[in-house]
């Protein structure tokens, strides 16, 4: 399914103001057109806090609504997340879809199944990134990309141990304090790590927050959202977090301030949509020298996404030579040629960058998507001089 | 690349994983490319255990592992892709080995020595994970049945152990002698 999404000066064309209700013969509820400008994207769409959240958004009247969650729902989340009985055994990404179509037919909303480090980043340029995720590596993944894309984020978690709430709004800056800012040693050593024993991506402990729980959060994440993208709502709690603690009653707002010492480099990025079709590795590699003023040192990079030089199998040993970027390909690398096995990837026959000059002519003359690109990636460029951030389209 | 706080940590890497290799019996470290070097091949020279033609576990005295410590080390590890077996024995036999991959726990940032440290330790089996939901379950399980007083293999520690001894000469005094 194409999640391609346009930034708010790209937005799709107004709609008609015709709902169900205009249908049936009542007036309709008016939707405040002033957002139909804007797109946003939520992450954990159908969890304990999303799946309060996307109402929320719906009656916003908002252009674009992007839903990504790569689960489906169980029995277990009758009693924490806002579902009925037929959502079971249904994808949580869909299941949300719906609830955005029935609510606002005019609205964009896109369901996304799959984990959000496994969208192209460029689809995750939007107005608003909303994170109601589970994990810290998602949430470290989306904090790194808001920064990168220049756009704000709004997080949320909860704790049932204290009727915990607490919701980040982060806008990138040259100043902005990140997640990452506040984070010590601990944290960095908490993150879920994906090891190579174990199957599938790894999950943090499920929070079993009670359903209240969720939809306060997703209440105060939806204010912050609209205050974000519409000024006449109010001033945002930019670099704030709020910590609601309903046991007690007691709200707490703390600042999130720059700190020299973040491992995390707060870069944003100027990206430059690049039309790919058919775009050969050489034409960009001359493009980006152009633009950079360098000459051959030209290195390639997709952050996150390190190139494959070599293919092992497991089980005979055998292995081949290759030069492509790695991505989360379900059907991972293909069979050995010898025994069947599937093939993988020796971390240390992986590299973060490409450099120029050690392409093949072959390579060179491939195209973009051949090496790995798609719709939506984004490369970046570095030379002596300089870099350049592609976003790269059909 | 340009990150100095990168760039800084992997000079520091460098400096003392080469001085721990100066100072041990049974690591060799090859530095790979790049200034500073982000990739190192490390020969371990000591007892682990491999699966001989008849499928039995028998001690081998060679580990080679390649380490990378790619550009995001510092704030995420993928332990797959930051550790790879290189062999030279084709079956090594541990509960977390299966090559290409070797399964540890690695924080982000954690410095080269330690993980050189862990390496180690998990070779001479001083470091096990004794679980059936690790790379090797038959391993694990052959571990479970050993008395423990066979473990770890290897006595040599990874770091040469130094004595430092300061001697002073004992002078004759100047008094007369004693009649």
């Amino acid at each position: 399914m194409s999640a391609t999404i346009h930034a708010p000066s790209q937005a799709p064309p107004a709609r008609a103001q015709v709902g169900p209700a205009a249908a049936a013969g009542a007036s309709p509820a008016p939707r405040p057109a002033r957002l139909r400008d804007h797109a946003v994207m939520l992450v954990g769409a159908g969890g304990n806090i999303g799946s309060h959240l996307v109402p929320h958004l719906a009656r916003m009247g908002l252009g674009r609504i992007v839903l990504c969650d790569p689960d489906t729902y169980g029995a277990e989340n009758l009693t924490t997340q806002a579902i009925g009985p037929p959502a079971i055994g249904q994808p949580k990404a869909q299941v949300q879809r719906e609830v955005v179509t029935q609510l606002d037919p005019e609205a964009d909303a896109v369901a996304i199944g799959r984990l959000v480090q496994d969208v192209p980043r460029g689809q995750l340029r939007v107005g608003v990134l909303l994170a109601c995720v589970d994990n810290r590596a998602t949430r470290l993944y989306l904090n790194q990309t808001a920064f990168r894309l220049g756009v704000p984020w709004v997080d949320a978690a909860v704790e049932p141990d204290g009727l915990l709430v607490r919701v980040s709004v982060v806008k990138p800056g040259p100043s902005a304090g990140c997640l990452e800012c506040a984070w010590s040693d601990r944290d960095y050593a908490l993150l879920e790590q994906q090891h190579p024993c174990q199957h599938g991506s790894p999950h943090a402990a499920r929070t079993n927050a009670p359903a209240p729980l969720g939809a306060l959060a997703a209440a105060l994440q939806a204010i912050e959202c609209r205050k974000l993208l519409e000024a006449q709502a109010g001033e945002p709690a930019q670099s704030r977090q709020i910590l609601l603690a309903a046991s007690t009653h007691k709200l707490y707002v703390s600042h999130l301030l720059r700190r020299p010492e973040c491992r995390f480099d707060h870069e944003t990025w100027s990206l430059e949509r690049l039309p790919a079709h058919q775009l050969s590795v050489a034409a960009l590699l001359d493009r980006a020298a152009r633009q950079t003023g360098s000459n051959s040192d030209i290195s390639l990079r997709v952050e996150g996404r390190p190139f494959v030089r070599r293919l092992v199998c497991p089980a005979c040993s055998h292995h081949e030579r290759t030069l492509r970027l790695a991505a989360h390909v379900p059907g991972g690398w293909g069979p050995c040629g010898k025994c069947g096995t599937p093939l993988t990837a020796p971390g240390f026959d992986m590299s973060d960058r490409l450099a120029a000059s050690e392409l093949p002519p072959s390579l060179l003359a491939a195209t973009v998507q051949q090496l790995g690109l798609h719709e939506g990636d984004v490369v970046s460029l570095s030379g002596p001089r300089g870099q350049v951030h592609y976003q790269i389209e059909a | 690349m340009n990150d100095p706080v990168y760039q800084g940590f992997l000079m520091r890497q460098f400096e003392e994983a080469t001085a721990l290799a100066r100072q041990s019996d049974v690591l060799e470290l090859a530095p790979q490319d790049g200034r500073p070097p982000n990739r190192y091949l490390a020969h371990f020279q000591c007892k682990g255990l491999v699966r001989d033609g008849s499928g039995g576990p028998v001690e081998f005295n060679h580990l080679l592992v390649g380490i990378w410590l790619p550009e995001d080390y510092l704030r995420q590890v993928n332990p797959g892709q930051v550790l790879t077996y290189l062999g030279p024995a084709p079956q090594p036999w541990h509960p977390q080995i299966r090559p290409p991959f070797i399964c540890a726990h690695i924080p982000p940032g954690t410095r080269l020595t330690d993980v050189l440290h862990t390496l180690y330790d998990l070779w001479t089996y001083n470091l096990v994970a004794v679980g059936d939901n690790g790379l090797n379950p038959d391993a694990a399980a052959w571990y479970r049945q050993q008395h423990p007083s066979r473990f770890p293999l290897e006595r040599r520690p990874l770091k040469r152990r130094t004595l430092e001894l300061s001697a002073e000469p004992i002078h004759p005094t100047n008094s007369a002698a004693p009649a």
